[in-house]
């Protein structure tokens, strides 16, 4: 109820946009900003959900710079939990991200990094919040994915391939890897639609 | 009626937050050249005096600071003495550097003209020492006591005009025509002015000077309005030099929370949010709040509580002024109000609830810095402290990764070519980095694209002086 | 491959560049350059020292300069040829006449105008930006091109895409450049130092504003090929071919309004000589200076200079009409043609000329005449100027104001972040005496900073990399340029600060290298002086009797206070020594004590030959010629010229660059080449090299300081002629000086002691006697009220007009006819001017307080009043007012007044110093006249006086530095002083110092302090 009171209040103030409905069962989605990428996940980014880009090397921040960029005009932060280095912020801002609202936490890792984002998630204050965690049990995915419900907020989890065995209750989840200076993308599970779609994004970063 | 004066002639350098041994003096403009008005001890040790160029005064005394006298600032400070006369009396009134209090209905309240002196003497706030004191029938002529004569109690009109005989005219009056046409007949005191006849001065000065006369001796009544204590407490200090040290804050912070507290004396207050405002030449001003469980009068405990957030505190510059508000005080010994106020949105809530659990550095913001060197183009900062800075995007940013090393690590060479997990392969991008030449350090370097055999994307650079490799950002 | 730079600032793109024009030029040359264009925004000041640099490089210069429009574009504009160069002219002049001084204003439109330049576009720093150049494709169409700059930012290659897109786009091609600021990248630190400085702040907040890297410097060809296509590069060189203006070109021509109709300007000027030579010798021209016109009309003739010989003449007949007293100076004085034109007072029958000093072939420049005017009336001399020739045609020249060692500090300082304070130290430790040369570490530690940090290495290193940067232009003191038709197709005019007046963007150096004419309008205050005495006298200048022993005994007593020249304290003290005994003597006297003599050590050898002490020895007969008439010791620049010739071979025309060089080497080092060739021709003469060293050592003393023999004569004959005055006419000697006010050393005071002391009756200011200005009444004089005070001109004037109906008798009735308000009333009360009123000071002033400002409309009696009673003025009440209104007064000396409290302490009087011995060390105190530092001095001089006389103490630099508080700041000063008498001529060297200034009360003693 309180979850629905601030959203709806967060809709009035003209602050998230809905989805155009299409895709009916994925709910609200943010536009990614590559074409390419919202056909082949049917629309973006699913807004108040969980989001896991696998990938080796724990790339896919140049994949989220457009919607940072959007949602950085928001009044709401775009957090950062325990990332492996420092998000440099005037590459950030010559983009147009708002750094202003980058909010970075550092963490012990393992529990207390989870126990953070969940707070973030679920605060409401936070537009995305991104986290690079290691192993996670199904239950613990579940609680953020709640988390990221309750708070409207997008949960984007950076994850190794080793890390991902086990089924998520993640919305969106992908699967990355480089080709010739563009980011190579194959989409590993989507909410109401197929699976296995792959694209190339033009991306840099 | 009975006035006490109190003189204050060391407020001009009050105003200015000064470490007793640092040299200090205030200067006026005269005539085109700039004057020591006044200083403090430490520069009187040094030959300092008043009246000297200013020019002369450095050379005796080089590391001299000096600043402008600002008689707003002065208004101000005597202002907040106010406060701490307001307590002895309902009829409080101002002349430059001095407070005049009627204390003709307070003498019983307070035990008499000597206790209520002596009382006054001690409660008085750092900023108003030393000072001097007068009393006389009227307003005009404690004043003038206070200055030529400390100490003086006259009781009966009929006596001022003879204690008052052999006073400097200049002393008295700043009234320039008036000086000057004395001076050039060759007189120089009340005495001698009283003597000359009252229509010929009048002819040559206007009436001024004789009305100036009889309100001195009480011959015509001399109205001073009445001073209301302002509802809220504002106080500046100007610090005479830059600080840059938190500890250093102390001084001048000390100064005004004694300030607080004589007008939170005078109006039977108390109060539980102090609001600080650090400014700094070039840099928006540091803002932060000290607040207390419950409401207080009480000098230990603002000190103690600002004590502790100064040791938080990290200066962005160094400051040139200290400035303390209380727009809220309570009347004394309330019940407390709501301990977190209201209107404090769930955001701050959040922010402490990490911060308590992860400590205070772990949740922090970023704010952008023009530099062109990529660790120093940007900083930690408070959240949203860096909100506001205008810092112009800087283009080549466009070309520089996402990610940025903690610090540059220093790579393998093999047969000449840089390495980091396999032989790196640079592509021909480049930009070239020279600057911070100032902080002795200087970067020198030719930063590249560069990849691995694996597709790794890093960015590196080689120092133009040791020719040596360094991996310092990771592209997505 | 090679290049031509075609985006290049130089240091007079004032806080922007950070290298001279010459360094940028020399380092292009030696990089192997095809050209370089010296491109500074909006200005064309640097061009000509490039142009002299690049000539001596033999590198090709194009002139151009960059431009910031209105609507936002950025252009380089490049002149063509001679056409395209006057339009860059006037569109100079009028983007910088549109604004305040400093700035400029030029839109798109002023560009219409523009013709025969070529023109690069350059684009803004982010090659995301918004780019428009289609109105540049169209104005240039043909002559534009984008230029391609890279930057090695990161953006590089986004960069020239784009610019290859936008050139195709429309129809432009692409010039490689370099957006040049500085020769080499190590000038980086400093050029981050102007960017501070020029944005007010320190290099720590440049931020952005910072240089990224040190790419903006002159390229090497190898790392152009790197960054540039390589038909950018030869598109670079295909423009500079098409640039073929030279500043060689400007053939200077001389305004022709001065001869009349139907004759040659060389006809006319030989009827002008012709008539001055019968005016100047009556009873014939003696020979040899017939035939030193004849040679040098014919020179003149030669080089065609007759225009700027006859506008010369034009002046100073001017000033002959107009009664104002005028006189060329320098080395116009070695000409016979300039006297005989009247604009030099020379004889050259009683002088050895040297014309080559004035006027040279090898030197192939034009003669420079300076001419002083009486000070006060020199405006009317600039207005005349302005009015015959019309402001399009005439403008000041300019004065590049260049760093010196106390701005460089400060600016340096400020910039590198050091607080207030420190910055005032600083500067302090570089005032005053320290204008000249580097900034020594010694300064600094002498303020107390530690020389050990970072931060100081970098504020020495910067500081002294900052010296000689020009930092804006301002306005010669009289040096005039005047065109044939107009000075804007020859170079930019500006507006100057004062208002009503431009400047040209060169100074007198580029004017004398491109050749151009300039005429030197100065003021002079003797002449005032002594135009006014002579008025007095009734008498013409060449009156005056020459030659007469009176005068010479007075100058020898150094009797001399308020005399030209030799009334500073270094002549006073040499005068007995010299004991000048004709007028050559005079000469000598004024170069002499000067610090070039004086650091070549001439003064004691020249003093001991003429007293006998020392055998005067030539090596050489020719060398006798030389040398003879100053004892075989070279004193005057024509010696060195003349010597330079006759023992070491060089022609008069290589001799004098020797001068020109001599002149520079302080500021630019470069005489080892003229060392060799001196040395060698000496000694393949068979001169010793004793003989040679010393000579040189003597050259290198005179440097920027040595005057030439015919400047010295022009001013030895003011110092005759006011002397003559002096000795003759006190009265009216100090008349005049009064009247010329402010001028020389002393102020009224000590020049009215000075003249009651030899006998002048010298009478008070009075209402009903004194006129504005000073005046005689028969012998005695009576000052006047401009010595008043708080006195209106306007007011006085009223008072002397309305005194002619009669005296005034009351304060109501001056007040009155003479319509003088309240303020002017008081001045004269203060000053005891109304004594005649039978007023003492105290009841003069109270009577003029009671005057009403406005006179009532019915006439009505004043109200009767009661007098109070006014305590009468005591002496030392009145001494006091007569210093603070008049600065002077006529009663006792204030010291006087004194002398027993000062004798309690033992201090003696300057009377009774006299009669102790030489050697004895006694207390003295009077009130501090001058205090002195010459040059690099290591005394100060300070002149005492008391009621019996003056007393010169010396005060040797470290007890100077001890004391300086007390030095500087005692009004009234004692000191324990040793007495040295050498040759009649006493000094006081001085143990220790104390103040005694509190005697004083509050009398206000006003010292004139010379650095």
């Amino acid at each position: 109820m309180a979850a629905e009171a601030s959203l709806e209040s967060l809709l009035h103030r003209g602050l998230l946009w809905r989805g155009n409905g299409r895709e009916g069962a994925a709910g609200r989605a943010l536009s990614s900003g590559f074409r390419e990428l919202d056909e082949a996940t049917g629309g973006g980014w699913p807004s108040g959900a969980l989001v896991e880009l696998v990938s080796p090397g724990g790339q896919g921040l140049s994949l989220l710079v457009p919607l940072l960029v959007r949602l950085g005009r928001e009044p709401r932060w775009l957090a950062w939990v325990d990332p492996p280095w420092h998000p440099h912020a005037p590459a950030l801002a010559a983009r147009g991200v708002a750094v202003s609202r980058i909010l970075q936490v550092r963490t012990a890792g393992g529990a207390e990094g989870l126990w953070a984002a969940e707070q973030l998630l679920r605060s409401g204050n936070c537009a995305v919040v991104m986290l690079w965690p290691g192993r996670l049990g199904t239950a613990r995915l579940r609680r953020l994915q709640l988390a990221a419900e309750e708070g409207d907020c997008l949960g984007v989890l950076f994850r190794s391939p080793e890390a991902v065995a086990a089924p998520s209750p993640a919305a969106l989840r992908l699967r990355l890897g480089s080709r010739g200076g563009k980011l190579a993308v194959e989409v590993l599970k989507r909410r109401g639609g197929w699976n296995g779609g792959r694209v190339e994004v033009p991306c840099t970063g | 009626m009975h006035w006490l004066a109190w003189y204050f002639p060391r407020l001009p350098l009050a105003c200015f937050a000064v470490a007793p041994e640092q040299p200090f003096a205030v200067s006026r403009s005269e005539g085109g050249r700039d004057r020591i008005d006044r200083c403090n001890e430490a520069a009187r040790t040094l030959g300092v005096r008043a009246g000297m160029a200013l020019a002369e005064a450095l050379a005796l005394a080089p590391g001299l600071a000096v600043r402008p006298r600002d008689r707003r600032r002065e208004g101000r400070l005597l202002e907040a003495l106010g406060g701490w006369a307001w307590r002895y009396s309902s009829h409080v009134t101002f002349d430059p550097l001095l407070v005049l209090l009627e204390v003709e209905g307070s003498l019983r309240l307070f035990g008499g003209f000597e206790r209520l002196v002596a009382r006054m003497e001690r409660e008085l706030p750092e900023a108003g020492r030393p000072a001097s004191w007068a009393a006389a029938p009227t307003p005009a002529a404690a004043a003038l006591l206070a200055r030529v004569a400390p100490g003086t109690r006259v009781e009966h009109r009929e006596a001022l005009a003879q204690r008052l005989d052999a006073v400097p005219l200049h002393r008295f009056t700043r009234n320039r025509r008036w000086l000057e046409l004395m001076r050039g007949i060759g007189l120089a005191t009340i005495g001698d002015c009283l003597a000359l006849p009252r229509p010929e001065l009048a002819r040559r000065l206007g009436h001024e000077p004789g009305l100036l006369l009889d309100r001195l001796l009480g011959r015509l009544p001399d109205p001073r309005p009445l001073w209301q204590p302002p509802e809220q407490f504002r106080q500046r200090l100007l610090l005479s030099c830059e600080i840059d040290r938190v500890e250093a804050l102390r001084f001048p912070a000390r100064r005004l929370v004694e300030l607080l507290c004589a007008f939170l004396r005078g109006r039977d207050g108390a109060a539980q949010r102090l609001r600080w405002r650090l400014f700094h030449r070039e840099a928006p001003a540091t803002c932060f709040e000290t607040g207390l469980l419950e409401p207080t009068r009480e000098r230990g405990r603002m000190l103690e509580l600002l004590r502790h957030r100064l040791e938080r505190l990290v200066l962005p510059a160094p400051v040139v002024e200290v400035e303390l508000e209380v727009t809220q005080w309570h009347p004394f010994r309330t019940e407390p109000g709501d301990l977190f106020g209201a209107g404090e949105g769930g955001d701050d809530l959040l922010l402490e609830r990490l911060r308590a659990r992860l400590g205070e550095e772990a949740v922090r913001g970023v704010a952008l810095c023009p530099d062109h060197r990529p660790e120093r183009a940007w900083r930690f900062c408070a959240p949203l402290d860096g909100e506001g800075e205008e810092v112009p995007p800087d283009p080549s940013a466009r070309q520089q990764p996402l990610w940025l090393l903690p610090r540059p690590q220093p790579l393998a060479v093999r047969r000449g070519r840089p390495c980091h997990r396999g032989p790196l392969r640079l592509q021909p991008f480049l930009q070239r980095v020279e600057t911070g030449w100032w902080e002795g350090e200087e970067a020198a370097r030719d930063y590249y694209r560069a990849v691995n055999p694996a597709g790794e994307r890093f960015w590196v650079y080689r120092e133009r002086g040791s020719g040596a490799w360094f991996l310092h950002g990771v592209f997505d | 491959m090679g290049y031509a730079e075609l985006h290049c600032l130089t240091n007079f793109s004032f806080l922007r560049g950070a290298s001279h024009p010459e360094e940028l030029v020399a380092r292009a040359a030696a990089l192997g350059y095809g050209a370089l264009a010296i491109t500074d925004e909006c200005s064309l000041a640097g061009v000509v020292r490039a142009h002299e640099a690049a000539k001596e490089a033999g590198l090709k210069l194009i002139v151009g300069c960059e431009l910031h429009l209105a609507e936002g574009d950025h252009l380089v504009l490049l002149a063509r040829d001679r056409e395209g160069y006057a339009a860059l002219c006037r569109l100079v002049t009028r983007g910088r006449r549109a604004a305040p001084k400093g700035r400029y204003h030029l839109a798109r439109a002023d560009l219409d105008g523009v013709f025969r330049c070529l023109a690069l576009w350059i684009p803004p720093r982010d090659p995301s930006a918004a780019m428009e150049p289609g109105w540049f494709a169209g104005r240039f169409a043909g002559g534009g091109w984008l230029a391609h700059e890279p930057a090695r930012d990161g953006l590089d290659g986004e960069r020239l895409e784009r610019l290859q897109r936008l050139g195709r786009r429309h129809g432009l091609p692409l010039v490689a450049a370099g957006n040049v600021c500085m020769h080499v990248p190590e000038r980086r630190p400093l050029k981050d130092l102007l960017t501070a400085i020029r944005h007010r702040t320190t290099v720590e907040r440049l931020g952005y504003r910072a240089l990224r890297n040190g790419e903006r410097h002159l390229r090497s060809l190898e790392a152009l090929r790197d960054l540039h296509p390589p038909e950018l590069l030869e598109a670079s060189l295909e423009i500079a071919r098409r640039c073929t203006f030279s500043l060689d070109e400007l053939a200077y021509e001389y305004p022709d309004d001065l001869t009349p109709a139907g004759i040659t300007p060389a006809a006319f000027l030989r009827e002008l000589v012709e008539a001055g030579k019968a005016r100047r010798w009556p009873r014939g021209c003696p020979e040899k200076v017939a035939e030193q016109i004849e040679r040098e009309l014919a020179l003149i003739a030669e080089l065609e200079y007759e225009p700027y010989f006859l506008t010369v003449w034009d002046l100073v007949r001017f000033a002959r009409e107009r009664g104002i007293l005028c006189q060329g100076r320098g080395s116009a004085a070695n000409s016979a043609v300039c006297y005989c034109l009247g604009i030099t007072e020379v004889d050259p029958a009683r002088m050895e000329l040297l014309f080559e000093r004035f006027l040279s072939k090898e030197r192939n420049e034009p003669p420079d005449i300076d001419v002083d005017f009486e000070h006060e009336r020199r405006e009317e001399v600039i207005q005349y100027v302005y009015g015959k020739y019309g402001r399009h045609r005439a403008a000041l020249a300019a004065t590049v104001i260049t760093y010196r060692p106390r701005s460089a500090l400060r600016d340096a300082a400020r910039a590198l972040g050091f607080t207030l304070q420190e910055v005032e130290r600083l500067a302090r430790a570089a005032s005053g005496w320290r204008s000249r040369g580097a900034v020594e570490a010694q300064w600094l530690a002498e303020v107390g900073f530690d020389l050990r940090g970072r931060r100081m290495r970098l504020l020495l290193r910067l500081a002294n990399e900052l010296l000689g940067f020009p930092r804006h232009l301002s306005q010669h003191v009289g040096g005039f340029v005047i065109a044939r038709d107009t000075l804007e197709r020859l170079v930019p005019v500006e507006n100057a600060a004062m208002a009503g007046r431009t400047v040209i963007q060169w100074d007198k150096d580029d004017l004398e290298s491109l050749g151009l004419m300039k005429v030197d309008v100065l003021g002079l205050g003797m002449l005032s002086a002594i135009r006014r005495a002579l008025d007095l006298l009734g008498m013409k200048l060449r009156e005056i009797p020459p030659e007469d022993p009176g005068t010479y005994e007075m100058i020898q007593r150094a009797d001399t206070l308020g005399v030209f020249q030799v009334e500073s304290r270094a002549q006073i003290s040499m005068l007995p020594r010299l004991k000048p005994r004709n007028f050559y003597d005079l000469v000598v006297e004024v170069a002499i004590v000067r610090p070039g003599p004086i650091q070549g050590e001439m003064v004691h050898p020249y003093l001991r030959r003429r007293q006998g002490l020392e055998p005067v020895e030539y090596p050489s007969e020719a060398v006798r010629r030389v040398l003879e008439r100053t004892l075989g010791v070279p004193i005057f620049q024509e010696q060195v010229i003349r010597l330079a010739v006759v023992a070491a071979g060089f022609t008069p025309g290589e001799a004098d660059q020797l001068r020109r060089a001599m002149a520079a080497w302080r500021r630019r080092g470069g005489l080892e080449h003229w060392e060799r060739r001196l040395k060698a021709g000496m000694t393949e003469r068979g001169y010793s090299t004793g003989f040679a060293d010393r000579i040189f050592r003597q050259i290198l003393g005179f440097g920027e300081y040595g005057f030439p023999e015919s400047h010295a004569a022009s001013f030895a004959l003011l110092v005759y002629v006011s002397a003559w005055i002096k000795c003759h006419h006190p009265g009216v000697f100090l008349t005049a000086l009064l009247n010329s006010q402010p001028m020389g050393f002393y102020a009224p005071a000590q020049l009215v002691r000075d003249a009651r002391e030899h006998g002048v009756e010298v009478r008070p200011v009075e209402v009903n006697c004194s006129a504005w200005e000073t005046t005689l009444e028969g012998e005695a004089v009576r000052l006047g009220l401009h010595l008043v005070k708080g006195l209106s001109r306007k007011g006085a004037e009223r008072l002397v007009t309305a005194r002619r109906a009669g005296s005034f008798r009351t304060v109501d009735e001056l007040a009155r006819r003479a319509g003088l308000d309240r303020r002017d009333l008081e001045a004269l009360a203060a000053a005891d001017a109304l004594a005649s009123l039978g007023h003492h000071r105290h009841r003069a002033r109270w009577e003029v307080a009671a005057v009403v400002p406005e006179p009532p409309l019915v006439a009505q009696a004043p109200p009767v009043e009661v007098d109070p009673a006014l305590p009468s003025p005591g002496e030392a009440e009145s001494i006091l007012h007569d210093y603070r209104s008049l600065g002077l007064s006529l009663r006792r000396h204030p010291l006087a007044l004194l002398r027993a409290e000062l004798a309690r302490e033992d201090f003696l009087s300057s009377a009774e110093v006299a009669r102790r011995p030489p050697g004895a060390v006694v207390r003295v105190a009077g009130l501090v006249l001058v205090r002195q530092r010459p040059g690099k001095g290591n005394a100060v001089f300070v002149t005492l006086e008391d009621e019996t006389g003056v007393l010169n103490l010396i005060v040797w630099r470290s007890l100077a530095e001890r004391q300086r508080p007390v030095l500087l700041r005692a009004s009234l000063l004692g000191a324990w002083a040793e007495i040295q008498r050498v040759e009649g001529v006493q000094h006081l060297v001085v143990r220790r110092l104390c103040d005694r200034s509190w005697l004083l009360g509050e009398l206000e003693v006003k010292s004139r302090d010379f650095h």
